[in-house]
């Protein structure tokens, strides 16, 4: 008896640690989508194919439209960071070669992003938790703060 | 809580008056204690169900609130037009068109022995040269429709050298000069050329399906499709591709795709039919059998780490003529084959990266089956042999392999990277012919400053193991400046 209720003394402290780690912080970044995306959720090895334009076109035949912060930006350098593993030198080098390999360019840039997401049929970016607005646009995925 | 005060109250009050209803009816009253209970049973439960409608009432507020809070923010959203980069018309899509480009300037010393034959087939001073300047005109006309065109700005042909002097066939050295004077000025330009390396317009509403139209570099290897110095590693790219053992460029079609079939592990193919090689394939055919070609490519791309492997397989026929006007009344012109062959090539290519280590390989192999023959040329002197010998059937195989490993360091200048390399390669371009079998090793140290500039130094051993001509091998150092814009 004594050890049931020590087993779920335990578990309960690491739900309520877990539940704890994972609250909601302003500084999340958010992964959002115009809601004309025909998916819900997106994993961060399908988000870096499309922002790396290797992945074209989402499943439905939607063209799939990346989006940018502003280079420079605390927002962009954390995304870039995190989500394409790439320091601001390894992504103009990309972009470089990209470009000479198959024509193209590198995501165009919004100062405000949720607007361009809103506006932009097909199109996936990011933003701070503390910059979002419910109804729209639609969240993919959240980055919790590190 | 409201509810169970109530009901609290309501209990204490009926409690009170079944007391005092109690001795009423004791005493002969009104009511029973009972009847008193069945009403107060009967009001607890209007009491509950005004509540559940209370309560019904307010999520319905709630959730129309939400939606007008909803609606306001998407208004204004639609009405300010600050903030924007540029101007989005709903989920109207905007053309794009870019210019961009690179320079590459070479520096080269072909270092030969005076008294080997070779001594006089390369330049033998210490030469700049500048190389190209490619152009590239990219637009995104739609969603699914762009283009890309690809040109190369080349002094060439002003300094190519046609034929050498050859007193018993009195042949005279020549030389392509092509300096031209202003008239008003008096100034004096070497006149050159511009190659279309590439110039296509693409289709793709699916990442699984697109249609490519024009001529375009033909999808096999590694940096066939990466050719820019800007992104190959060494000053010059590998033998088999400058001695286009596959074409390099084809004029026709391409039906390409990409599947997903797992996370972070996608499959490229391709569908090429084209004019193949020849003369004038560029701008037409002179048979009419298409080249075709396949291209399959699976990759595996983790955080850190990345693998390839992809294949290309090329069937073509090619076909010279000449056109010979064999009557003037009435004009009657006629045409014969002067070479006519097919050939079958496969290629493999292998790519492996992790963190800064890059290792390479590419090997192709190829048949060439003639109908009608040439004669043999000479080498260097490109002239028929003399003794009627003709150009047999042949294989050609060609394979190298690279590694390099790039450092990145920060300075106060940003991020720069160094990348020492080593290239081996060893190719047979006829296996019937002596004088095309090469051996090189390459091995060279590239720096970056910037992402957009590139310089490379390099040095080279040629050999020609089966030649009669070339004895002591060509030692070759060359320096690179590639700038991108």
């Amino acid at each position: 008896m004594l050890l049931k209720a020590t087993i779920l003394a335990i578990t309960l402290a690491i739900v309520g640690a877990a539940e704890v780690a994972h609250a909601e912080s302003p500084d999340d970044i958010l992964v959002i989508a115009n809601k004309s995306v025909p998916q819900s959720k997106i994993t961060a090895a399908e988000l870096k194919l499309i922002f790396l334009k290797k992945k074209a076109v989402w499943a439905a035949g939607k063209n799939a439209v990346p989006v940018n912060a502003p280079a420079g930006s605390k927002l962009r350098e954390e995304f870039r960071s995190r989500v394409l593993s790439m320091s601001a030198s390894q992504a103009q080098r990309y972009w470089v070669e990209f470009k000479i390999r198959k024509g193209g360019s590198e995501p165009p840039t919004f100062s405000n992003m949720l607007k361009a997401i809103f506006k932009l049929k097909g199109s996936v970016g990011y933003i701070y938790r503390s910059q979002y607005r419910e109804g729209v646009v639609k969240v993919l995925m959240v980055l919790p703060t590190k | 809580m409201n509810k169970t005060v109530t009901l609290s109250f309501v209990l204490l009050l009926s409690h009170s008056a079944r007391t005092a209803w109690s001795q009423d009816a004791a005493d002969g009253g009104v009511e029973s204690a009972d009847d008193v209970e069945v009403r107060l049973e009967e009001l607890s439960r209007r009491l509950e169900a005004a509540e559940e409608k209370a309560e019904a009432g307010q999520e319905e507020n709630t959730k129309l609130k939400e939606q007008v809070q909803e609606l306001s923010t998407r208004l204004e959203m639609v009405e300010s037009e600050d903030d924007m980069e540029y101007e989005v018309e709903g989920s109207k899509f905007e053309s794009t068109f870019d210019i961009y480009g690179f320079l590459e300037m070479d520096l080269f010393y072909f270092d030969v022995d005076k008294d080997d034959t070779a001594h006089g087939l390369f330049p033998s001073s210490f030469s700049f040269m500048f190389n190209r300047l490619n152009l590239y005109l990219s637009s995104q006309m739609t969603e699914t429709l762009s283009a890309l065109a690809e040109l190369r700005f080349t002094f060439l042909p002003h300094g190519y050298e046609k034929s050498y002097e050859l007193d018993i066939l009195g042949m005279e050295y020549e030389r392509v000069d092509n300096t031209v004077t202003d008239p008003f000025t008096a100034e004096e330009y070497p006149l050159g050329g511009i190659a279309i390396e590439r110039a296509h317009f693409t289709w793709q509403p699916f990442n699984f399906l697109g249609i490519l139209v024009g001529r375009f570099l033909t999808p096999f290897g590694i940096w066939n499709v990466d050719h820019g110095s800007p992104v190959i590693i060494p000053v010059r790219p590998p033998y088999l591709m400058v001695r286009s053992v596959i074409p390099l460029a084809q004029t026709g079609a391409q039906v390409f795709g990409r599947f997903f079939p797992a996370e972070k592990f996608y499959f490229d193919y391709a569908v090429t039919v084209s004019n193949g090689r020849g003369p004038t394939e560029a701008i037409y055919d002179l048979d009419n059998n298409k080249a075709l070609g396949f291209r399959l490519k699976g990759a595996y791309e983790a955080e850190n780490m990345g693998i390839s492997l992809g294949g290309y397989l090329y069937w073509g026929e090619t076909t010279d003529v000449v056109k010979r006007l064999s009557n003037l009344d009435p004009v009657e012109i006629e045409i014969d084959q002067t070479e006519n062959y097919s050939e079958i090539v496969g290629s493999i290519d292998l790519l492996f990266t992790l963190f800064g280590l890059r290792l390479q390989s590419e090997y192709v192999r190829g048949k060439v089956t003639y109908d009608v023959r040439p004669l043999k040329t000479y080498p260097v002197a490109s002239i028929e042999n003399p003794f009627r010998e003709y150009q047999p059937d042949y294989i050609k195989w060609c394979v190298y392999g690279l590694a390099a490993y790039r450092f990145d360091f920060e300075t106060t200048y940003g991020e720069m990277g160094l990348t020492p390399f080593f290239v081996y390669e060893y190719n047979v371009f006829d296996e019937t012919n002596d004088e095309l079998y090469a051996e090189v090793f390459h091995w060279g140290l590239n720096f970056s400053p910037s992402p957009f500039v590139v310089l490379k130094y390099e040095s080279s051993r040629v050999r020609f193991p089966e030649s009669d001509i070339v004895h002591e091998g060509i030692w070759v150092h060359s320096g690179q400046v590639s700038v991108s814009f």
